[in-house]
């Protein structure tokens, strides 16, 4: 699967993580969304999509996903099945991570 | 309302119906107080999508119940997993039954809209609204 590629190859720029979490029907259509309105939507449409097929497929291969998690090296996906749809959570790994709190001299 | 729209609202509250049964399956790992930062996070997560997707579907369709009041209500009343965690046993009950009463109220309002949703597929079936 190749999320990292079609999230980040072929773009210039360096793109922020996603941080929130999306609800998309069984067409892949945002209902709602708590990632930040800033975020480039089409992006999220490709985790959306990619997620979908991931469900669709395990369901073909007649072994269903109630969860999946994937494990990159900065973002953690989280997507639970919806009746065909998905709730899809992204988190940065840092974002759980307590904040360093520096003392100051 | 075009069936398409009757089509498109009848995925969107099923979508919603599903965010409701995550939020009950959050209260039973509050219950038995196994959860994680993740699943803190999550819950936070899934309040918020409940709480957008309830303003997406009033916006299409005129609900009485569950009202609007009621959602925040039960929503508000469970601010963490740790909180959930903390409560009685007799207000985790109560908290339950306000859900139940919520996810009754949206499966009510679904089979509405499937009622629509067939009489608009006969008509077209007809011809008499295409």
């Amino acid at each position: 699967m190749g999320f990292l590629k079609k999230l980040f190859g072929g773009l210039a720029a360096v793109q922020q993580l996603p941080v929130g979490t999306i609800t998309v029907d069984r067409d892949a259509r945002i209902i709602a969304s708590t990632v930040s309105s800033g975020y480039p939507r089409d992006l999220l449409q490709i985790i959306a999509r990619d997620i979908l097929e991931l469900l669709h497929e395990a369901r073909v291969a007649q072994m269903p996903l109630a969860e999946i998690s994937l494990h990159f090296g900065s973002l953690l996906i989280t997507a639970r099945e919806l009746r065909g749809g998905a709730i899809i959570f992204l988190l940065p790994q840092t974002a759980l991570l307590p904040t360093p709190n520096t003392s100051r001299p | 309302m075009t069936p398409k729209d009757i089509n498109q609202l009848v995925t969107q509250i099923e979508t919603h119906i599903e965010c409701w049964k995550q939020f009950n399956q959050f209260i039973t790992l509050a219950r038995a107080k196994k959860y994680g930062a993740a699943d803190e996070n999550h819950f936070l997560e899934i309040k918020s999508i409940i709480v957008q997707e309830l303003e997406l579907i009033y916006a299409s369709v005129e609900v009485v119940s569950p009202a609007r009041e009621e959602v925040h209500a039960l929503v508000t009343s469970a601010p963490s997993l740790r909180y959930l965690s903390e409560m009685s046993e007799g207000a985790l009950r109560g908290l339950e039954t306000q859900w139940h009463k919520v996810y009754i109220g949206w499966h009510a309002i679904l089979g509405q809209l499937k009622v629509k949703q067939r009489s608009a597929e006969s008509k077209t079936f007809w011809g008499a609204n295409k």
